[in-house]
């Protein structure tokens, strides 16, 4: 019974068939003393497995240098994603709205002095403007004395004759 | 074991010494399970064969 068993469990064994604990009973029987002789031939090879189960497996394997090879993949693409968000910002903010960007309190406060100023000097300039019409009346008025020089002077020239 | 090549005496290892199960044997080497049982299989009949070899010789 427990050869059967034992034969059925091989034919699973070299199929790829057996679990791990299924493996492990090959191992306990194959390590006993005496075994079925047309099954002495498994006996080294189980006895091999079963000692070095024992031991630990020391050879380096890839795994470790795989995940780095990974991990530097997401590196690169952090690092290009990072400077698509900067580029990015920085576009957005100089082209949504540049006089926000450009001034500060201090500029603003400045400027609105300057309308200020801007704005008296026009009022007064206004005002001078108006002035300039009573200029032109004294220019005329000007004129109108050169007139009178004119009737003088006749007058005058008769006189010293 | 040392005249296997170098993917099925690993595997052997993995599976039949270490006693690892085969997702974590796929994961480990980066292969698909359907691979590590072929390369285990062709380990454990090389090894099979030889040692009916030597048990034969030994008859002898």
């Amino acid at each position: 019974m427990v050869l059967n068993n034992i034969e059925n469990l091989l034919e699973k064994y070299e199929n790829d068939e057996t679990s791990l604990k299924e493996e492990q009973q090959l191992k306990d029987y194959f390590s006993q003393e005496t075994v079925a002789p047309h099954l002495e031939m498994y006996k080294p090879m189980f006895g091999y497995f079963l000692v070095n189960q024992q031991e630990q497996f020391t050879k380096q394997l890839p795994l470790t240098k795989m995940v780095s090879t990974k991990k530097r993949f997401y590196y690169k693409w952090l690092a290009v994603a990072a400077v698509a968000v900067l580029m990015l910002s920085i576009f957005v903010n100089k082209t949504s709205n540049p006089d926000e960007l450009i001034l500060t309190e201090a500029d603003k406060i400045e400027v609105n002095n300057a309308k200020e100023a801007l704005a008296i000097m026009s009022k007064h300039f206004t005002q001078g403007k108006a002035q300039l019409g009573y200029l032109g009346a004294i220019n005329k008025a000007g004129t109108q004395v050169d007139y009178l020089k004119e009737i003088i002077n006749p007058m005058d020239r008769l006189l010293n004759k | 074991m040392e005249a296997l090549p170098e993917q099925q005496k690993m595997v052997i290892q993995l599976r039949d010494i270490e006693q690892y199960d085969f997702k974590e044997i796929a994961k480990m080497l980066d292969m698909n399970e359907t691979a590590i049982r072929v390369a285990l299989s062709r380990a454990r009949k090389t090894i099979r064969e030889k040692l009916t070899n030597t048990h034969n010789y030994g008859i002898k």
